[in-house]
């Protein structure tokens, strides 16, 4: 099986230490230099560029959270001109206003070179046809793999989210060797191409899935029900996108780590403590050769483990574990990242909104849905069907805006939703993974 | 004033859900005169005309339900052909329009409207009988016997 680039990815221990450490020493001087939040940080706390003289030296270094990245909107946190940015990409924040990040030339190179990296690891190579299925647009997935898989000389068939008869009418038509979405929406293709007879006149042999948890269980039901090969990828939009990491055949279920772009750290999420290797907890990431936006201890609240023994694909890097659990609330649905706090603006917008309401997500033949309960008390009960669905249905209109995807709104009885102590439990969910 | 109080209660769309709204009026003795459902796929609005309504209101409320009293217009009609397309009619000519409307029985057809004020004067200029609960409450007594 081919090591894209074995130089970096059969390397020493040694050797990708030595490099990590100037490139962080560079990050962090690009970071100081060019970025007054950073600088700002660094000056609170009397900490030097300088400073960092070992790869230890980093936990010196103050977190960078989503909030910052955020409340820097739109181009707060970029380290250079905006001149040099030839491409944005943004994702969902917590309330109203996306994260929005800014890449160089350079940038996507390096982002194309992790993306030939984790494709190669997953076998796929320049006699595949990779059929996309994620959405492209403002969010990293669609794009962010479509160069890798150019480079490595695939044929990559731009599908994107759509369709799903017409996904399944091209992988045959085209001779689809390898899809590229969301696990779950491998699931629903499946079943889709069970339900039009047409299974045996599809070819796919690999799936490259990310945006969202790739259980055992689910693992192993795509593979059958696809016939293929699946294997997990992971990234986030705040340090690039996908391509932090991916999966090689040998091992299937841990993901080869890109070390020389992403400085990794495992940290107690309560007690911000980097926890012993091996130990589980919340994954924080620095990036190594970002220009247009670098940042340093970016807290992921992904929860995973990291392993530090050698694959027997003959690649060195650090694997991480499929991503089990996050610390914050955001939910993954269909790949996309949403916040409870996003349903909260959306609701403030109406007097008649309940204070009581949850989000429920529920899984239908491979498919995630989304509903948001909301309790009738006197101020939004009105003795009219015609007003109650003119309420429900504007609701349901403002939430797609906001989200970008379709929420069902259930008007519910008064006091029929479970009230919990303290902070409420907004999000149940009905899928077994 | 001719005029009747009704409760609308939003139930959502599940077996036994009128059920227990009218097995507690049933427990308080509060006779049902007339009701309508409607419904979308999950959820509903029941409205019921009973007797002593403002006591119907508090039983319901007692056992935590929310309820919501609309002032309605019971038309009693005579019964004969037309009455019923006479009494229509003067919503329609004048644009007043109808949110809903039910009957209790062929004869008493509740309706409620936009503009309660000038339905109610129209109606009774029209020779419509409108009736209030006290009558309404007769009419139950007198079906009684």
């Amino acid at each position: 099986m081919t090591i894209w680039n074995p130089d970096i990815e059969c390397a020493s221990r040694d050797e990708i230490e030595a490099l990590q450490l100037k490139r962080v020493q560079e990050t962090v001087e690009r970071c100081y230099t060019k970025v007054s939040w950073y600088k700002d940080k660094f000056d609170a706390i009397g900490l030097k560029p300088s400073d960092i003289k070992s790869l230890k030296d980093i936990q010196k270094i103050p977190f960078t959270d989503k909030t910052a990245l955020r409340d820097t909107f739109p181009y707060g946190m970029f380290a250079v001109d905006i001149d040099e940015i030839v491409r944005l990409h943004a994702s969902s924040g917590t309330t109203g206003k996306p994260i929005v990040v800014g890449y160089t030339q350079h940038d996507l190179d390096n982002w194309t070179e992790c993306i030939s990296r984790i494709a190669s690891a997953a076998g796929v190579d320049k006699q595949d046809r990779a059929q996309m299925a994620f959405l492209y647009g403002m969010f990293t997935g669609g794009w962010g793999l479509h160069y890798g898989l150019e480079n490595i000389g695939a044929m990559v068939i731009p599908a994107g989210a759509g369709n799903t008869e017409q996904h399944i009418q091209m992988m045959i038509d085209y001779g689809t060797t390898v899809l590229i979405s969301t696990p779950s929406y491998a699931l629903y293709l499946a079943e889709k191409m069970d339900e039009l007879g047409v299974k045996d006149q599809v070819n796919l042999r690999v799936g490259l899935f990310g945006g969202e948890k790739l259980s055992e269980a689910l693992k192993r039901e795509v593979e059958d029900k696809l016939g293929i090969v699946a294997t997990s990828n992971y990234g986030l939009t705040e340090v690039m996108g996908p391509g932090v990491s991916g999966e090689c055949l040998e091992d299937g279920t841990l993901m080869h780590i890109n070390e020389d772009y992403f400085y990794v750290e495992i940290i107690d999420p309560e007690t911000e403590e980097v926890l012993e290797p091996g130990e589980e907890g919340e994954l924080v990431i620095t990036t190594l050769a970002k220009e247009a936006f670098p940042v340093l201890r970016f807290r992921t609240h992904d929860i995973t483990r990291l392993h530090y023994d050698a694959c027997a694909c003959g690649r060195t890097s650090i694997r991480m574990e499929q991503v089990q659990h996050r610390t914050d609330d955001m939910l993954v649905i269909r790949g996309v990242n949403i916040f409870p706090s996003q349903f909260e603006s959306v609701l403030a917008k109406y007097e008649a909104a309940s204070p009581q309401w949850k989000i429920v997500v529920r899984r239908e033949k491979g498919m995630d849905y989304t509903e948001l309960h909301l309790e009738i008390n006197p101020h939004n009960f009105e003795d009219s069907m015609a007003r109650m669905e003119q309420f429900r249905r504007d609701l349901e209109e403002d939430l797609h805006k906001t989200l970008h995807i379709r929420i069902k709104v259930l008007l519910v009885e008064p006091g029929s939703l479970k009230r919990t102590q303290g902070k409420s439990k907004r999000v149940e969910y009905l899928r077994s993974y | 004033m001719s005029r009747v109080e009704q409760l609308s209660i939003f139930i959502e769309n599940k077996a036994g859900r009128a059920n227990a709204i009218f097995s507690r009026l049933n427990d308080a003795n509060i006779n049902v005169l007339g009701y309508m459902i409607s419904d979308t796929l999950d959820y509903g609005i029941l409205r019921i005309v009973t007797e002593t309504p403002q006591k119907a209101l508090r039983v319901l409320n007692e056992a935590g339900i929310t309820a919501q009293v609309n002032e309605v217009l019971v038309a009693k009609l005579g019964g004969r052909a037309g009455d019923l397309h006479n009494f229509i009619r003067i919503l329609a000519e004048e644009e007043i329009n109808m949110i809903y409307s039910y009957s209790l029985s062929s004869t008493y057809v509740i309706i409620r409207v936009d503009n309660i004020e000038e339905a109610q004067d129209l109606m009774l200029a029209r020779g419509i009988k409108l009736v209030n609960q006290e009558e309404l409450d007769e009419f139950s007594n007198h079906q009684a016997d």
